[in-house]
């Protein structure tokens, strides 16, 4: 019972500050799947013994940019089942009427394109970008 | 609006690269000083220790002899106290930083462009069938791609005008 509160007292004690250390992975404490903003960046030791993102200001700050695109592109595809979802709905209570069911289909052929733009730009950006270096 | 700040993008990159052309022609113009510390220089080349009178500082057009060979006057127009310029240009902190500065900006510019791309695709997705908002969608995805062609332009560019590239 008293293990844990004895090994984080432990770390209090005996953890250097600035010490590397293991973050958190992307499923631990996941707020709707969304990546970390610290995905990219290494972790030290801060004065209470927890593991803190390592951010050094002018070299990290595309990593962070970089995890903040992940996020994103997660968003992205979020928005797409969602918006695809009310079409579905506009569809079902359409009951014939014309102009709601060209609604629903375009707001669906609006969302599939959205998302073939997100999927495209982020393989073609990333390639000539490794391409460049 | 636009139009102003659209002026003002190509001016900044204007200044920045003639900035750059200036710097590393000065760089590249870096003339052979002293064979016996730079390495690169060798006897016989223009300006190396090979024997000429030392200069009369009256004789310079800058007033001054260079420190590290008395026979060469020193450059004109830089005080660098008998640096060749290229160690000069380092160690101005207008050039350094500036070189900074354009690797920070050159690194990000995938980034950013890459953003820019994915908010105008979740816009496309959010718009639903209204037109004028597809419409807006559309034209941030086609400033996100203009933006990434105007960097790969400059890039190409800076390497065709620089002596030794970027």
């Amino acid at each position: 019972m008293f293990t844990p509160v004895i090994a984080k007292l432990s770390l209090l004690f005996f953890a250097k500050v600035g010490d590397s250390c293991a973050l958190p992975g992307s499923g631990v404490r996941s707020f709707f799947g969304f990546p970390h903003w610290w995905k990219y960046l290494s972790g030290a030791r801060d004065p209470l013994g927890k593991c803190a993102p390592n951010f050094q200001f002018p070299s990290d700050t595309w990593a962070v940019a970089l995890a903040i695109i992940d996020i994103l592109l997660r968003l992205a595809g979020i928005a797409a089942v969602i918006s695809i979802i009310i079409a579905g709905i506009g569809y079902i209570t359409a009951a014939g009427s014309a102009d709601k069911i060209t609604a629903s289909r375009k707001r669906i052929v609006n969302s599939l394109l959205g998302l073939g733009v997100v999927l495209v730009a982020a393989t073609i950006v990333s390639f000539i970008g490794n391409s460049l270096k | 609006m636009t139009q102003k700040i659209k002026t003002l993008i190509i001016f900044t990159a204007l200044l920045l690269l003639c900035t750059i052309g200036y710097a590393k022609h000065f760089a590249s113009a870096a003339p052979c000083l002293n064979s016996t510390t730079d390495s690169s220089c060798h006897c016989g080349d223009t300006g190396c220790d090979n024997g000429l009178p030392v200069k009369n500082a009256i004789d310079c057009p800058s007033g001054k002899v260079d420190q590290t060979d008395t026979s060469k006057c020193a450059p004109l127009g830089n005080d660098c106290n008998g640096l060749t310029s290229s160690q000069c240009l380092k160690n101005n902190p207008i050039t350094s930083n500036l070189n900074d500065a354009v690797n920070f900006l050159s690194a990000g510019v995938g980034i950013v462009v890459i953003g820019v791309i994915i908010l105008g695709g979740i816009q496309y997705t959010l718009a639903g069938d209204n037109a004028t908002a597809t419409k807006a969608a559309r034209q941030r995805i086609i400033n996100g791609l203009i933006a990434l062609f105007a960097f790969l332009f400059t890039y190409a560019f800076l390497q065709w005008i620089i002596p030794g590239g970027l």
